[in-house]
């Protein structure tokens, strides 16, 4: 085995990618090389960390100005009046659009250091989750948003190169911002979902099949081996194990509904109890139990609040004439 | 620093702005430490650094100082549990110590304008052409080829003396420097392995 290299090894090799990053973006080959190099030690990954640190902290020399010497700034020792003088100085309009531009060049190639950066120790993934009766709107870094419905976990990977979002468990709607960037992926176990400018939900939860519901644009949807499928808009499909997708078409306003969550609501059409029952549970700890299996097959119909099962029971056994309990419990229905 | 830059790079600024600032006090706290005789301070530093470019969220850090220390800590601790070298003595040693101190160091405290007055000072303590590269690359932003155009060298060239240039920067913020021409002549006059105690007399107290 070769000796050790030593940590100012190491801070020499990021200054120098620290550099090369900041100027302009790696190509295929470099960034390959250099993912393999900050790989190889967890030292590296700290030291390019420190380089970059130091970077932006040096780049506010550029306040100094364009008027600024540096040969005669040393022989002038304290030269502190200079200095003030040139970071009062405002940059000049006329010359400002290029320097930008180059700003804005040397920031895309940092961005993607940095996704290069965090993949080890699978750190580059930002988890989300919301708890029971919650939702959250997480606005990602490529313009795309997600909004988390209850009791959800997502692992979001953004940059890079790179727009996947893992939804570990519970139901997301996802508003993908498109134009000119990689696919956006989600993954939900064995099934991934690509899509570009597009507006989804997907709902993966325990005892359910994975659903999909598309209200905006296409989504690719592949399962394990099986080639791929494209969903289009007002579509929704259950993918049941076994790697068959059904799917069917509704109307924007059925899907709307089925989004009811987003605003904290839950909508059922012709529901028979016992699913409405098992929606609520979602939402909160307090279950709505039914005594008999002939209650649980009645429908229910209208828009109730997520997080209020009590006035949901209440109302349900005033329409179908059944009789509410309330115990620390839960809530029973009986006949 | 422009707006998108921020968002983009957001660990690297708020490495450079929170914890950066701090290096110079953690490493005079690992020398009262005294790390295990087999541990480098400095690859301390680097893993310490790893360990906070690569976590999730920064976000809800209060005592980015205090969170610094306590990570360089469980860094040193980690360290000398997987070595059986070390007694278990030491390990009591460094547990025992109280995590650092809540204020803010002094070197935390430089207004923006002494800062500023700082990165000058870096920039002309380093030798001709580096300093001329750094110039062109830091205040007017001209681009490796460019600035190769004007020096005449090659923009590979030119990538090598702004790394160089970068590592002196690294060593000295990490290092505490707060006369860079001191540091940088320090620097060279140990390259060069002075044989004279007069050089002393350019240093300022």
């Amino acid at each position: 085995m070769s000796k050790r290299e030593t940590s100012s090894e190491i801070d020499e090799a990021a200054a120098s990618w620290a550099m090369r990053i900041d100027e302009a973006v790696l190509g295929g080959r470099e960034r390959a090389e250099f993912e393999r190099w900050l790989q190889g030690d967890v030292r590296r990954v700290g030291a390019f960390a420190r380089a970059q640190a130091v970077l932006a902290h040096v780049k506010r020399a550029k306040a100094l100005g364009s008027k600024f010497e540096p040969a005669s700034y040393s022989r002038d020792g304290q030269a502190a009046d200079n200095v003030e003088s040139v970071a009062d100085e405002r940059p000049e309009p006329a010359g400002l659009t290029r320097r930008r531009m180059l700003v804005g060049a040397s920031a895309v190639a940092a961005s993607g250091a940095l996704a290069f950066l965090l993949p080890i120790g699978r750190a580059s993934a930002r988890t989300y989750e919301t708890g029971r009766g919650e939702t959250r709107l997480v606005p990602l870094e490529d313009g795309s948003t997600v909004t988390l419905n209850t009791d959800s976990r997502i692992a979001a990977t953004i940059g890079g190169g790179r727009r996947t979002v893992q939804l570990v468990q519970g139901e997301a709607l996802f508003k993908v911002a498109g134009a000119n960037r990689a696919a956006f992926v989600v993954e939900a176990g064995d099934t991934s979902l690509r899509a570009d400018k597009a507006v989804f939900a997907v709902c993966r939860l325990d005892a359910r099949p994975l659903q999909v519901k598309v209200c905006e644009g296409n989504v690719e949807v592949a399962r394990g081996a099986a080639a791929s499928r494209l969903l289009h808009a007002n579509t929704q499909a259950v993918m049941p194990p076994g790697g068959t997708i059904v799917e069917r078409s509704v109307t924007p306003e059925a899907l709307q509904r089925a989004l009811a969550w987003q605003q904290g609501m839950l909508s059922f059409e012709d529901t028979p109890l016992s699913q409405a029952a098992a929606e609520f549970a979602r939402y909160s700890d307090r279950r709505i139990r039914i005594a008999d299996p002939g209650v649980g097959s009645e429908t229910v119909t209208g828009l109730y609040a997520a997080n209020n099962p009590e006035g949901f029971a209440r109302a349900v056994a005033l329409g179908l004439d059944l009789h509410m309990q309330t115990s620390p419990g839960g809530i029973i229905l009986t006949r | 620093m422009p707006g998108g830059f921020d968002f983009s790079n957001g660990r690297a600024t708020w490495l450079s702005r929170h914890i950066l600032p701090h290096e110079p006090a953690l490493r005079a706290q690992l020398s009262r430490w005294r790390v295990p005789a087999d541990l480098d301070v400095d690859d301390v530093v680097q893993e310490t650094y790893a360990k906070l470019a690569t976590l999730d969220d920064v976000d809800n850090i209060r005592n980015p100082r205090a969170y610094f220390f306590q990570i360089a800590r469980s860094v040193i601790l980690m360290h000398v549990r997987r070595s059986h070298v070390v007694s278990i003595q030491a390990v009591e040693q460094i547990e025992q110590l109280a995590v650092a101190s809540d204020e803010p160091g002094p070197e935390a405290q430089a207004s923006d304008r002494q800062q500023l007055h700082l990165l000058a000072a870096m920039i002309a303590a380093l030798p001709g052409a580096s300093r001329t590269a750094m110039t062109l690359r830091l205040v007017h932003e001209l681009s490796h080829r460019e600035i190769g155009a004007r020096l005449g060298m090659s923009p590979n060239a030119v990538q090598k003396i702004l790394a160089k240039s970068l590592s002196t920067f690294i060593q000295q913020l990490g290092r505490g420097v707060t006369d860079a021409s001191q540091a940088s002549r320090d620097q060279r006059v140990r390259d060069q392995q002075p044989r004279h105690v007069e050089t002393r007399d350019q240093f300022r107290d």
